[in-house]
């Protein structure tokens, strides 16, 4: 070998791999560090991308973990409106480590956080969308939040993998207690903005990092076989509050998203990152998986990125068979022979 | 002297228990008329709402629902009658509730009052004898009141038995007033959306958490098995809420 680059594989020359391939033709993105199987329990959440790898995953027989599934006889649309069935369970978008690790130290720690009321109605600051209208009460905001703490620990603690989208750098905290908004207060319903209390914050590499290693840690503690798949969400900012245009302002959060996910993934073999971001954002798909707002994923972007997904788990691990629909329990009948039953029972009162 | 309103008792095989109750002088419907139309079993699911009014669509129920109505009455048109009471109807409440309180005595587990209003809402949109009746309303039908033949009586076969509500749901025996009162208001709201009325079950017949007092299960109940069909007494306890 007279340099280093001699036996390399075509995939790390941009002319064979890139050039030559052309975007659509691209192989080898992903070198998947654990498999995937239909049968392993999946978690999904973090910001809004992360939906789309779920009900993927779930069309194609995979076991998607829907851990606080929505109540019975909730139509699709209602359970969708009343944010079920999105991520794994109710937090709506979890957009930064941050915001992950507040979920998860409420969950397995305890603690409590301020709640928000207008007019009212109750607002959870951790998910002041969830409920379309507001909680009708104080009590039934704590409820709806500990259930949801309930089925992150189950999440946590049952799942085989769990699948994280980091979405932004920035948000909003409270200056004094440090808590970190969902989103930024007096945008949405529930809270007035108070210049004085509530404060932006870009989040450096560092602080990323540090609070994305905590949470996959305190996930670890629970779960010792847990692997995690991390993406950075490639959709860009709707505003930013950086002083930079929005457009900049989304490569930078980008850039440090991704960044610090390759870092966090590079040092475990059980966390591993998927290119979803690239394969919608890169130059080489000429912005081709975008809507004409250049910021909504197209469908086909979608489908893409899951067909990269599952061509390179089937190449390293050779192919699965998808697990069979777990069997739903039959609905319950009334017992006995009711039929008959109500006859005589008609029968008796009317038949004169 | 003033004419009597006219009311009508629609159901499956529940309203033998109203029919004994008002024979037996258990209740009156004062200032009622008082008719009696309806099917038990297979020939109550062959009562339809078509063409503006309700009627049984085989030989064999519409046989059974003249006998019931003995005054030759082949159908009820939304005029017939200024009150509609849909009685039983296959309504199946119990499956509502048993879901429910299981959900509501779940600490892991909650559900918002909008979210139970929507699931209310849908659950009644799956129930036929409400479709029906949303049309005869609809064709101007003055008042449907819905009355819920009650939960399954206690005692009379084992729950815990696969099918039973206790093989499903164990913890429903725990539920306490406030919980069935959430669900109650929650099927009323729903009801009422809907422009229907609805009798709930009486507190003081409830037992076990979402069962009926064995004191009002039907004669021979334990013989038959029949934890479903109540006795005259509970038919008049429920309707004398409103009539």
């Amino acid at each position: 070998m007279t340099n280093p680059y001699e036996d390399l594989e075509a995939q790390a020359f941009w002319r064979t791999a890139v050039a030559q391939k052309g975007a659509l033709a691209l192989e080898r993105l992903w070198q998947p560090k654990f498999q995937v199987k239909p049968e392993h329990k999946i978690v999904t959440a973090g910001s809004c991308f992360a939906q789309h790898i779920g009900r993927a995953l779930a069309e194609r027989g995979y076991h998607w973990f829907d851990a606080e599934p929505a109540p019975p006889w909730l139509r699709a649309a209602d359970a969708r409106t009343f944010n079920y069935r999105i991520f794994s369970f109710r937090t709506g978008n979890i957009y930064t480590p941050r915001m992950l690790l507040q979920w998860l130290r409420l969950s397995f720690e305890g603690g409590e956080t301020e709640l928000w009321e207008a007019g009212g109605r109750w607002y959870d600051p951790l998910r002041p969308v969830i409920e379309p209208s507001g909680f009708a009460s104080r009590d039934e905001l704590l409820e709806a939040r500990a259930a949801t703490l309930a089925s992150l620990r189950r999440a946590v603690s049952e799942a085989s993998v769990f699948v994280f989208t980091l979405g932004l750098t920035e948000c909003w905290r409270n200056s004094e207690t440090g808590f970190e908004y969902a989103l930024c207060p007096g945008t949405v319903a529930g809270a007035a903005f108070d210049a004085g209390l509530h404060s932006f914050h870009n989040t450096g590499f560092d602080e990323l990092r540090e609070d994305l290693e905590a949470a996959l840690a305190l996930m670890r503690v629970q779960n010792s076989d847990l692997r995690v798949l991390l993406t950075v969400s490639p959709v860009p900012l709707v505003a930013s509050a950086s002083g930079e245009h929005v457009l900049t302002a989304t490569s930078h959060s980008k850039a440090l998203l991704r960044a610090v996910a390759g870092e966090v993934s590079g040092r475990s073999g059980q966390i591993d990152y998927f290119p979803s971001y690239e394969i919608i954002t890169h130059p080489v798909f000429r912005g081709m998986f975008f809507a004409p707002n250049m910021r909504s994923v197209v469908p086909q972007g979608v489908a893409t990125v899951m067909r990269h997904f599952f061509t390179e788990q089937v190449r390293v691990f050779g192919e699965v068979v998808p697990a069979a629909a777990p069997k739903q329990k039959a609905p319950r009948k009334a017992k006995g022979n009711a039929d008959l039953v109500c006859e005589e029972e008609m029968l008796n009162a009317f038949a004169k | 002297m003033p004419s009597q309103s006219k009311l009508v008792v629609f159901g499956d095989s529940n309203i033998a228990a109203v029919r004994h109750a008002y024979d037996e002088g258990l209740m009156t419907f004062e200032g009622y008329d008082v008719e009696f139309w309806g099917a038990a079993g297979p020939e109550y699911r062959n009562i339809v709402y078509n063409n503006g009014a309700l009627k049984a669509m085989k030989p064999d129920a519409q046989k059974t629902v003249l006998m019931v109505n003995g005054k030759g009455r082949k159908l009820l048109k939304p005029d017939d009658f200024d009150v509609f009471v849909f009685y039983g109807v296959r309504l199946r409440l119990a499956e509502f509730f048993s879901a429910y309180l299981d959900l509501l005595l779940d600490p892991d587990r909650a559900i918002s009052e909008a979210a139970l209003d929507h699931a209310a809402a849908q659950f009644l949109q799956e129930r036929r004898a409400v479709r029906m009746a949303q049309m005869l309303k609809a064709d101007g039908a003055r008042e449907i009141v819905f009355v819920y033949a009650g939960f399954p009586c206690w005692g009379i076969v084992d729950q815990t038995e696969a099918g039973g509500v206790l093989d499903s749901f164990p913890r429903v025996v725990e539920a306490k007033p406030e919980h069935r009162a959430r669900l109650w208001g929650a099927l009323e709201r729903a009801f009422e959306a809907l422009g229907l009325g609805l009798i709930a079950q009486p507190e003081e017949t409830v037992v076990q958490g979402m069962f009926t007092d064995e004191t009002y299960a039907v004669a021979d109940a334990a013989k038959n098995q029949d934890a479903v069909h109540k006795a005259p007494a509970y038919a008049a306890k429920l309707l004398e809420k409103r009539f």
